[in-house]
């Protein structure tokens, strides 16, 4: 006599809670354990996990920290870049050697108006150079001469009219410091040398101011070291004439150009015109209108 | 240094051992390393000797015992509580060993099945499996597991190490209801006759 076992009623037994007979051999098996390698590795890959999420966190803080870093700083040399260059495009169109000029200019001079006069100058310079030329060779060769001989005493310009051929003032005097020096200084435009400025404002001259000192040194002394002291620039004298009313500085500009200082002339008229664009000029100024 | 012993791991482990598994793993998502440990404590042996007789070569189940866990690393914040952890745990160790399985070696054919059926029908006077020692039985239970279809014999472990209801080892397997009955009604027809040769 057999019996068969039934499947289904095995499977039932199996799906007990005690998994049946075949569950109480199955638990005396030996129950396999993972190696502690594998804890070890198991473990340390689940820090690193956690560790690496919180990583790049801080990475990205600092990749958007220094990315708004860089473009501030990129902006901020940007503006810096761009405002050297408009100075630098600014100076460059006036003149080459326009800074050293701004470096002449007295302290309490206004911005507006050194700017004004500085940005007048390389027309005027424009315009000198080629009318300097000629007479810069002249007054170069008599000025080797007169290094050489005695000085002859010069007259002032407006005494000098009945004079023979005077020469200009300021032109031959900025041509002649070119011819000497040979090479671009930093006073050129507006040379603020003893001499020609004294020149020019119908002062007396240098030369002139030593040969009375040599003359009569204690006599004259306080007068030869008058005319020794710096005598005002072209520019600052600029800057004194757009202080006068417009009449006054019509006068002087009418003055200047009587007295041969032409250049001097057109630029104080090229700014009496940017300050007072609708004020009428005189018949003799027509001419000098830029 | 969070690199601890597996010593080090139980006794911190045990800190947490009041919360369930789906909290232990939320917490480890959102950077709880004391509650990865506790949890690793609780699935490392069953999960283990899961891996170890579905594949019966223990390099095969170091490796794979390891990368269940990777697995389940890498994907802590995908992890939702609606899934009861361990199937969730499972699913990725039946994946892993199917995948196996399926570069290893062929299926078992049905024929071989079938014949297995034939030879259970044998009388019960000539079964001796109650005479056997208890040493003898495991070691006929252990051949028995070796020699049964891979698919069998996961879902039989699924039901004897894991303790996973039918309807569980069909979550596990993504294989029906009846197809798990079925498996589990040949792979103890398999084991019997084991213990009956």
């Amino acid at each position: 006599m057999s019996t068969r076992r039934d499947p289904e009623l095995d499977l039932q037994h199996l799906l007990n809670a005690d998994r049946g007979d075949l569950g109480r051999i199955y638990d005396k098996l030996a129950r396999a354990e993972p190696p502690p390698r594998l804890d070890r590795l198991v473990l340390g890959e689940a820090a690193r996990a956690i560790r690496s999420e919180r990583q790049p966190r801080a990475q990205r803080w600092l990749v958007g920290l220094g990315s708004a870093a860089g473009i501030v700083l990129a902006a901020g040399i940007t503006w810096q870049v761009g405002q050297q260059m408009q100075r630098q495009d600014a100076t460059d169109t006036a003149s080459g050697s326009t800074r050293s000029v701004i470096s002449v200019q007295p302290i309490s001079a206004p911005a507006e108006v050194e700017r004004e006069a500085v940005l007048a100058q390389p027309s005027a310079e424009s315009v000198a150079a080629p009318q300097a030329a000629a007479p810069a060779k002249q007054e170069s060769a008599s000025m080797r001469a007169r290094q050489e001989k005695p000085r002859p005493a010069p007259t002032p310009p407006a005494a000098a009219a009945p004079a023979p051929a005077p020469p200009p003032a300021p032109a031959p005097d900025f041509a002649k410091s070119k011819a000497d020096t040979a090479q671009p200084t930093a006073a050129e435009p507006f040379p603020a040398t003893e001499e020609s400025p004294a020149s020019a404002a119908g002062g007396i001259p240098r030369n002139q101011a030593d040969m009375v000192a040599e003359q009569a040194p204690s006599a004259e002394e306080k007068r030869a070291s008058a005319a020794k002291a710096p005598a005002p620039s072209a520019s600052m004298r600029l800057h004194r004439n757009i202080q006068l009313d417009p009449e006054a500085w019509l006068g002087e500009i009418i003055r200047l150009e009587e007295q041969g200082r032409h250049q001097e002339a057109i630029e104080n008229l090229r700014l009496f015109r940017r300050k007072y664009p609708d004020h009428a000029l005189p018949d003799a100024l027509r001419n000098l209108d830029p | 240094m969070l690199m601890t012993t597996s010593l080090d791991c139980l006794n911190l482990a045990s800190m947490g051992s009041e919360r369930t598994d789906e909290e232990l793993m939320l917490a480890y998502a959102g950077g709880d390393m004391i509650a990865f440990e506790t949890l690793y404590r609780r699935h490392r042996g069953t999960l283990y000797r899961f891996l170890l007789r579905s594949l019966r070569q223990r390099a095969d189940a170091d490796e794979l015992f390891q990368e269940t866990w990777s697995r389940a690393v890498a994907a802590r914040e995908r992890y939702r509580p609606e899934a009861k952890f361990s199937t969730w745990l499972l699913q990725i160790a039946h994946n892993l060993v199917i995948d196996r399985f399926r570069r290893s070696r062929p299926q078992a054919s049905a024929e071989e099945t079938d014949l297995l059926f034939s030879r259970l029908d044998a009388p019960e006077s000539e079964q001796p499996d109650r005479v056997l020692s208890e040493f003898e039985q495991r070691r006929r239970l252990q051949l028995a597991l070796e020699e049964l279809p891979e698919e069998q014999r996961v879902t039989f472990l699924l039901r004897m190490e894991n303790g996973l209801g039918l309807e569980e080892i069909s979550e596990v397997t993504g294989a029906g209801r009846e197809t798990v009955k079925s498996r589990l009604r040949y792979a103890l027809a398999r084991v019997r006759a084991r213990f009956e040769s």
